[in-house]
């Protein structure tokens, strides 16, 4: 079975004293389960001073280096520093990341905005990579928005945070609409949550994710367990859907 | 949970467009005694407009296990007068406990004039009602905290959402609404498993005696529910009153 944990932290200052990994502890933590790799990127308190990520990206750069098939790295980039911005998710889809993040409540952004997000998105649309948004606010991070974004971007593969939090419903419809959107299942309400995505957006647009460090591994696993669907769509859920986009980009590459 | 009664505050028995199957009392009381849960509070499931057949539906649960199963009589304020007569009648001669409102199933703001009778019948009938709240715009939090203190003899009952975090963060606040309690359904987790809202009762910023388990069975699933519980470090005391004395000493068990 294929098991990868599709959206987690990995970086320095993690929030509300939660401590800073080291790669070998993820490493181990991952041993400890099965878990064969994880997509991760920094945290909200990785931002450096000057409202940038870079420090934070070089550190996911570098345990990226040491484990290239188990740390699979997302930029994160704060698309207010426009063309430094552009740029850097230039730098880091040529050195070997797999992606962007973007958090739009944290650094005040509209998803779809064509004048912040829109020149990333073209840059990952040319270099090939994933696009992940936080979801689940109502202004900024609705799930509708990042539908925009697929819209106008369909060949790049996108993301919805946690099955876009109490947005629940419009983040499956957008999923069930968008061939290039998936949804991931992290902080989502329960099993439920998970039979109603396969249900209505298809099993092939579900994949697990467990906000790690912030959110609980187990907990998120047992929710994928506890659904019912076939053990044919949990393993899937659990890694094979991922994996498969995985492949993708890298045949894009 | 060894040496605590489990009472589930909210779970639900009949038929919806929104379940799979028909989910009967049997199913109930099988699931509880799977997951060690001694009783459950029921009530009709979503959507109405109508909640008679489903009402009668509840009676008939409860009276088959009338040592397991506590009613909450579902009232759709919609039907106005007619409605109210019912509810009257369903607590003093059918033994229902307490009332259940579902303002986004049932299309209407709870800020409305239509809810006030209802509260009114409560304070009358001494019994409590359980709001289903947070996901809409039909019943934010804050439109309970601003309707909570001209009722301050009713007890009210909602889904934790963010109102739970407010009144920790403003504790004059939480003086004024002091009739809320809060039901623990959707629970999800955080770091190390311990779920981000009961670390507020952990923290002792929410105080355990406004905290009631549920699981919304059939919607939620106990096993994922109980099991959040047990990996979020609740003190003895805390864990006794919010898996059951607090709704025991709310309808007078």
């Amino acid at each position: 079975m294929v098991y990868i944990d599709a959206h987690t932290h990995f970086g320095k200052g993690m929030p509300a004293g939660i401590p800073p990994d080291r790669v070998e502890e993820c490493i181990a933590m991952m041993d400890r389960i099965g878990m064969d790799a994880i997509i991760t990127t920094p945290p909200y308190a990785s931002i450096s001073m000057d409202r940038s990520y870079d420090e934070a990206n070089a550190l996911l750069s570098e345990a990226m280096r040491k484990w290239p098939k188990r740390i699979l790295g997302l930029a994160r980039i704060n698309p207010h520093f426009r063309g430094r911005a552009v740029k850097r998710a230039e730098e880091a889809l040529q050195s070997g990341f797999w992606g962007i993040k973007f958090h739009p409540r944290n650094e005040a952004f509209p998803a779809n905005s064509r004048e912040l997000v829109f020149p990333i998105m073209r840059k990952v649309e040319e270099l090939g990579g994933l696009v992940l948004f936080h979801t689940g606010g109502l202004v900024y991070s609705h799930p509708t928005l990042v539908g925009d974004v697929a819209d106008n971007f369909p060949e790049v593969p996108i993301q919805i945070g946690h099955l876009g939090g109490r947005f629940e419903d419009d983040a499956i419809l957008v999923a069930k609409w968008f061939d290039n959107v998936i949804l991931d299942t992290s902080f989502c309400r329960g099993p439920r949550s998970i039979e109603k995505a396969v249900e209505v957006a298809g099993v092939e647009k579900v994949v697990y994710a467990s906000d790690y460090p912030q959110g609980s591994i187990e907990l998120d696993t047992l929710k994928v367990e506890l659904a019912e669907i076939s053990k044919r769509d949990k393993a899937l859920i659990l890694g094979r859907n991922i994996k498969r986009i995985l492949d993708t980009i890298r045949g894009m590459r | 949970m060894k040496g605590m009664v489990v009472i589930d505050a909210l779970t639900y028995v009949g038929e919806s467009v929104y379940l799979k199957r028909r989910f009967t009392a049997e199913d109930l009381i099988e699931m509880m005694d799977t997951n060690g849960i001694d009783m459950a509070v029921v009530t009709a499931p979503p959507p109405g407009p109508d909640y008679q057949r489903a009402n009668e539906g509840v009676y008939e649960a409860v009276r088959k296990y009338p040592d397991r199963l506590v009613g909450f009589y579902k009232i759709n304020p919609w039907f106005k007068e007619a409605e109210l007569e019912r509810a009257e009648r369903a607590v003093r001669e059918w033994g229902f406990r307490g009332f259940k409102l579902d303002p986004k199933d049932d299309s209407f703001h709870v800020g409305t004039s239509i809810v006030k009778p209802v509260m009114e019948l409560a304070e009358m009938l001494e019994v409590p009602i359980f709001f289903q709240t947070g996901d809409s715009s039909f019943c934010p939090p804050e439109a309970i905290a601003f309707m909570a203190p001209s009722f301050p003899k009713v007890t009210i009952i909602m889904s934790h959402t963010d109102l739970g975090v407010r009144l920790a963060t403003y504790p004059r606040l939480s003086e004024d609404l002091k009739n809320i309690y809060f039901g623990t359904y959707p629970l999800r987790g955080g770091h190390k498993g311990i779920d981000r809202f009961l670390r507020l009762i952990t923290s002792r910023t929410i105080d355990p005696k406004r905290v009631v388990f549920t699981t919304e069975m059939p919607f939620g699933h106990p096993k994922f529910e109980l099991k959040v519980i047990e990996l979020s470090n609740l003190d003895e005391e805390a864990k006794k009153l919010i898996m059951g004395e607090n709704i025991k000493r709310i309808l007078r068990l």
